[in-house]
Order: C-alpha cells, then sequence, then structure tokens
C-alpha cells in the first residue's frame, strides 16, 4: 500500500476538551500526510447539554462516530456505568476508522476508557495536557491515562517532572505548553460588541463569570458548598453570567442551587460555544468559580479569577488566581480583592504559565514523526 | 393572585414537570407559554410552545422533564415598580410574549401578568 495518510482518531467528551483538540484539528488538516475522525461522545451528543456535537460540524469537523453512552441520573452509579457503554463500542469503532493514532486528552473518563482500548489494541496512544494536577477523580484519571498512553504531552515543565517521576520513559514525554491556548492568542475570540449584545451585558458596568463544576468526591457536599458559594456571588449587584455544564453526577443540584439563589442581576446559560467563553473572558472583570479555564486561561486575558475549593488544588497558578475555601465571607473577600483597582493594575504583569499558544503545530509535527513500531507501542518503566 | 391560586393556575407549572404537563397548560391557557417555578416558588423560567416543537422534532419524548428545556432568563418584572406600565411597555414592544411573571428581591413569583386578549395582535 502506497502512502496511506497516518489517521488519527481523537476523543472528544466535553466542551472544556474541545478547546484542546480544535487548533490541533486545524494544524492536522494543514498537513497532507495526515488524515483524522473525530469520535465524539458524552455531553457533546446530549441535548440536554446544548448538543455541542452541532457546533463541531459546524466547524466543519469530521465526526467519524457519535457514541451515545451518558445514562440519566448523573450519580455516580450512572458515571460509572456510562463508561462502560463508551468502552464497550470504541473498539469497533477504531477498527472500522482504520485508526493508526489515537488523541486523548485532560482527565475525564472517557478519555481513560480509550487510552485502555488503544493500549489493548497496540494503536499508539498521546495524550494532552498529561501531567498536570486536578483535585478530585478527574485527577486520578488523568495520571492512570499516562499508564496507558504512548506519547505524553506536557503544558509546562511543573508536569514534565510529575510525568517523569511516574517512571515514563523520557523518549515520550514532551513539554509543548497547553493546545486551547493556540486559539485565544490566535484571536479565536468572539468580539466585545457581540458579547455585550448576546449576554445582554452593559459596558458600562463591572461583571462577573461564574462557572462551577460539582467536585465527585465532594458530592455529598456539593449543596452545602453551593449554600456558601452562591450567597457570596449574590452580595454582588455586578450582572453575572452564570455558565451550565457537565454531566458530572451533581450537576442537577448545581442547577437547581443556582435557581434558588439566582437574582435579577444573574443571567444562565448552558453550552456557551467556546469563542463565546474566550470573549466573556475578555470582557468581565472577574471569573469566579472551579472551572480550570480561570487557572489555564484566564491568564492569557489578565483576568483576575477567584478559585473556590479542591478541584483544581495544586495547580500552577497565575498571579491572576484568588484561592478560596467554601466560606462565604473568604470567597466575598475574594471577589472584593480581585476586583479592587490595586488587583487590577498588578494585572499588567500577568503571564501565562501554560504556554505561548504554540503548541498544537508542535504536537501535530511529533505525531507526524512518530515512528510507529514496538519501541513505541511497548512501554518500560524507568524504576 | 395568591399563591395557592398561582399554584392551582394554568399559566404555572413545577420544574419537575414533563413536557405533557407543560403542553397541557399552555393548551389549557392559551397564551402560547407556561411559567416554571420550583417548590419555593422561585422563578425557573418560561417554557413555551417553539420550545417544545423544537425537541419534538428532534424526536424527543413527551414523557422526558422540562427541566433542561427551559428557557432560564425570561423577561420578569419586578414587584416594587409600576408593575402594569413596565408590562404594557414590553408587551408593545416583543409581541411574542403574552405572560409575564412578576418577582419579589429574592426570585420568588408574586404574581402574573397577562397581556389583555384585545391587545394581542
Amino acid at each position: 500500500m502506497e502512502n496511506k495518510k497516518r489517521k488519527i482518531a481523537i476523543i472528544a467528551g466535553s466542551r472544556g476538551e474541545y478547546g484542546y483538540i480544535r487548533p490541533i484539528i486545524r494544524e492536522i488538516e494543514k498537513d497532507p500526510d495526515l488524515d483524522y475522525g473525530l469520535i465524539a461522545t458524552n455531553m457533546h451528543v446530549l441535548d440536554s447539554f446544548g448538543s455541542s456535537v452541532d457546533e463541531i460540524k459546524k466547524d466543519k469537523i469530521k465526526v467519524f462516530g457519535e457514541i451515545h453512552n451518558t445514562f440519566d441520573g448523573y450519580t455516580h452509579l450512572t458515571m460509572a456505568k456510562s463508561l462502560s457503554v463508551f468502552m464497550l463500542q470504541l473498539p469497533e469503532i477504531l477498527k472500522q476508522m482504520e485508526t493508526d493514532m489515537i488523541i486523548v486528552s485532560g482527565d475525564r473518563g472517557e478519555q481513560l476508557m480509550a487510552s485502555i482500548v488503544g493500549a489493548y489494541m497496540y494503536i499508539p496512544v498521546a495524550h494532552i495536557q498529561a501531567g498536570e494536577v486536578s483535585g478530585n477523580i478527574d485527577g486520578v484519571t488523568r495520571h492512570a491515562i499516562t499508564k496507558f498512553a504512548h506519547l505524553h504531552f506536557a503544558a509546562n515543565q511543573d508536569a514534565t517532572d510529575r510525568i517523569l517521576k511516574m517512571g515514563e520513559e523520557p523518549q515520550r514525554v514532551y513539554t509543548v505548553g497547553a493546545p486551547q491556548l493556540d486559539e485565544l492568542t490566535q484571536g479565536f475570540v468572539t468580539p466585545s460588541e457581540k458579547i455585550y449584545q448576546k449576554f445582554s451585558l452593559s459596558k458600562e458596568k463591572p461583571s462577573i463569570l461564574f462557572a462551577f463544576h460539582s467536585v465527585t468526591e465532594e458530592l455529598d457536599y456539593l449543596e452545602k458548598h453551593l449554600d456558601e458559594v452562591l450567597p457570596a456571588l449574590s452580595q454582588f449587584p455586578h450582572q453575572t453570567v452564570m455558565i451550565l455544564n457537565n454531566s458530572d453526577a451533581g450537576s442537577k443540584i448545581v442547577r437547581r442551587k443556582i435557581i434558588e439563589y439566582k437574582r435579577p442581576q444573574m443571567k444562565i446559560y448552558k453550552n456557551v460555544p467556546r469563542q463565546d467563553y474566550a470573549g466573556l473572558m475578555n470582557v468581565v472583570d472577574v471569573i469566579v468559580g472551579n472551572s480550570s479555564s480561570g487557572i489555564l486561561e484566564a491568564p492569557t486575558f489578565k483576568l483576575p479569577a477567584v478559585n473556590i475549593g479542591n478541584r483544581e488544588k495544586g495547580r500552577l497558578q497565575g498571579i491572576n488566581v484568588i484561592n478560596a475555601d467554601y466560606n462565604r465571607d473568604d470567597i466575598f473577600q475574594a471577589i472584593n480583592k480581585a476586583l479592587s483597582p490595586e488587583f487590577k493594575a498588578n494585572m499588567q504583569h500577568c503571564v501565562n504559565p501554560y504556554g505561548d499558544g504554540r503548541s498544537a503545530e508542535r504536537i501535530v509535527k511529533i505525531l507526524k514523526e512518530a515512528i510507529i513500531n514496538d519501541k513505541l507501542l511497548v512501554k518500560k518503566l524507568t524504576y | 393572585m395568591k399563591n395557592e391560586d398561582l399554584k392551582s393556575s394554568n399559566l404555572i407549572i413545577n420544574k419537575e414537570a414533563i413536557i405533557k404537563d407543560a403542553m397541557t397548560a399552555i393548551n389549557d391557557n392559551q397564551r402560547g407559554a407556561v411559567i416554571v417555578i420550583d417548590d419555593n416558588f422561585n422563578l425557573v423560567g418560561v417554557i413555551s410552545d417553539g420550545d417544545i416543537r423544537r425537541v419534538l422534532i428532534k424526536d424527543r419524548e413527551v414523557y422526558s422533564q422540562i427541566s433542561d428545556i427551559v428557557n432560564l432568563n425570561p423577561t420578569s418584572v419586578k414587584e416594587d415598580v409600576n408593575k402594569q406600565a413596565v408590562a404594557d411597555k414590553i408587551f408593545t414592544e416583543s409581541q411574542d410574549i403574552n405572560i409575564l411573571p412578576v418577582v419579589n428581591e429574592n426570585n420568588v413569583v408574586v404574581d402574573i401578568i397577562i397581556r389583555d386578549p384585545e391587545k394581542r395582535k
């Protein structure tokens, strides 16, 4: 067979990952030797989360397969069971696609399932955003992916060091930066005027962006935590954009609580498109919650971030981040500080520790040049 | 209207309702939409004929919950203002709105204003 294009399967399960994936797909498209197919699953194919697969198709990205796996209920039980459905269907789809390589990203369950499937099928697995720390089951998942993956792409030296400590061979580990920053630095951001209009925000008044995910291992305390977080937030008369996302266990409780504490200045949106989310970060005065975007992406916009609780604990942070505990006074103080002129003035010195926004081209070059043989596929521990 | 009257009214349903309940309420109230509240009368949103139609054509079951198709940012009126004047202005500017929830400072629905049928287009 002559010159078969190297075909890369890309796993997409949630909105956050899509930000890593899209710049990589754009690079793959530029290369005549490479081809790809997206496998969409979990919240991408769920209507109740805005069916973001439609957004993906609108971007003219080739979706090879859609795996509908999510059971209703959003409990620990359904989360685990949903993953098994994804794992059950994936091998066949990879085979039909004649997959040469798999890209997994981040720290979600379906990405781990895909890396296990890849390892067992002896298809090389490349992992983006490897080696970082996130504070719940996702954090465990990320490092479990590392054990199955054949190539590790780390956003910074901190992450690279952690991967090496896990016994991975150095030739598999690449420090490339975080690819979701690529689009931000390339201006893939909805213009401010459009954002003001779309989210009915007044340009003259300060505003808050709120994004809160349930933390799987703290599910029993979720209501209690929200009873601290939301009263603190509702004390601010600022226009507030609240983002609902993720089909995690607990997402229904987050919805219910947000509605309970909703005030007229607050607006709720589901599954906001990536460039709008970036556009929001570009115009608001502070991002509040526990989304990784406050730590990873907000520094690029020199945007103050109030990071609540344990979800993103231990991750490398820029000077834009103020950490707060699940305590309403603590959170109120933190938001106040983030909104203060002194803190804002200091943001001009903010540098993003997750890279320069040129990661995708580095990653795709490595994927293209990697030789697929036993040396790549058979892993050895360094300890 | 008193809270109890609101509860039994066909202008309002609980957020746990199913699509069929919402269709029934809209069919009975003939206003093209129904207001959605939680157990404590907090305003959750509004669901309209169009919201329902859009999910039904995507093969959604009429026995599934409405919670994820409710418009969570509906137009509402605050109780401490001149309600009727504000409502009239909204009705004039937005021809597709026929019912308006009135909320207090805690986002609790305390009344509903209905467009005068004579003024419907």
